[in-house]
């Protein structure tokens, strides 16, 4: 019998990064912490596949020397890829999972506005359901926004209740309850994002649309798992005219063509 | 039978509805008659408006659904603060790990 470790993968994470240098070494730090204390929830070691679109902050060169001091065990284990130019979410989600080596796939943003204390929860759903998507979602019980005023809230929830009754509403054929469309902190199977990704078309918010509206035609299994959501772009403009726009473009064609 | 796209959906219950309305426009009389206490002349007058009127009523009940939808929404909407400063404890303690690792230089 050889040496060889046999390493498991049941969990990758893909993180694309534009500029995070200075989130990136925490929010790796964090994973660490969450998964030295969660190895028995996971069942194995758990992939960070990072993806930087040519980060002009040197993000590259801070996920390296990360991948250095983390593989050092086997709790984390750093996979990067380097991307020429600012190619966009889908298609370094795409990119990623042709790296990825884990059974379920986790997407989360890396600025912090995703805690990684959640993802057990979210395996645990997975496991405990035999669910094929994971939301999180900051709406239901549980759940939260820390840093949002009343007109962002509003928005949020005037968004989400216009493209779940476009898109999703039970009498006329769907009946998925997801309380929240535009999140981007799930896990997936990795079957079911490998058929689907290549398929989306959207961009932006209705991106993460498309993925649970696409997911639903191919009768996949939702849940859900509350989480905070902390913003903390403070005084930046994350919402602008041209986000709202895309994102109605986006409701429009996927009403129309799904 | 494939499934409808959902533009397809909205429209064949926007058609099944116009075609019961437009039924019901004809024969309203008749349906006006069989409604109860129909012979006092205001009833019927309201009868008359609900039935004539019918399509705007229903656009207008649906706007009214939805823009309460929102606002319960909104008021359920729990902001958490904590989390924020639960982050930025966290934060500073991640910062004084990766110090340790030798990796402090990297923020810079």
């Amino acid at each position: 019998m050889s040496s060889s470790k046999h390493k498991s993968y049941p969990l990758s994470i893909i993180l694309p990064t534009y500029n995070e240098r200075q989130n990136l070494p925490i929010m790796i730090e964090l994973l660490y912490q969450t998964f030295s204390s969660a190895s028995e929830e996971v069942g194995g070691t758990c992939e960070i596949v990072i993806v930087d679109d040519s980060s002009p902050d040197g993000t590259l060169e801070v996920a390296h020397a990360l991948k250095e001091s983390y593989s050092r065990d086997d709790v984390i284990e750093l996979s990067i890829l380097s991307r020429e130019g600012k190619l966009g979410l889908g298609s370094a989600y795409v990119s990623g999972l042709k790296l990825a080596k884990g059974e379920s796939i986790l997407i989360m943003d890396a600025d912090l506005s995703h805690h990684p204390k959640f993802i057990p929860e979210f395996i645990r759903k997975r496991k405990e359901e035999g669910a094929d998507i994971v939301c999180g979602s900051r709406y239901i019980r549980g759940g939260g926004v820390a840093g949002w005023d009343l007109k962002r809230k509003f928005t949020s929830r005037g968004a989400n209740f216009l493209a779940s009754f476009l898109l999703l509403s039970a009498p006329f054929g769907y009946g998925t309850k997801i309380s929240d469309l535009t999140g981007s902190f799930r896990l997936y199977d990795r079957n079911l994002l490998e058929k689907i990704l290549p398929i989306v078309q959207c961009k932006g918010y209705a991106f993460q649309m498309e993925i649970l509206v696409l997911a639903n035609k191919e009768n996949a299994k939702f849940a859900e798992v509350p989480i905070t959501f902390v913003d903390r772009i403070y005084g930046e403009s994350k919402l602008g005219a041209n986000e709202i726009l895309m994102y109605l473009k986006g409701l429009l064609n996927l009403f129309f063509t799904t | 039978m494939p499934k409808l796209l959902r533009y397809q959906q909205f429209l064949a219950y926007a058609f099944g509805f116009l075609a019961i309305w437009s039924k019901a426009v004809q024969n309203q009389e008749e349906i006006i008659d069989k409604l109860p206490h129909s012979c006092c002349p205001t009833n019927a007058k309201l009868y008359k408006l609900a039935i004539d009127y019918a399509p705007i009523w229903a656009i207008l009940a649906l706007g009214i659904w939805a823009a309460s939808s929102v606002v319960y929404g909104v008021l359920l909407f729990r902001s958490c603060p904590e989390a924020a400063m639960e982050l930025d404890g966290q934060v500073k303690e991640a910062k004084a790990e990766l110090s340790r690792r030798g990796l402090d230089k990297l923020g810079k």
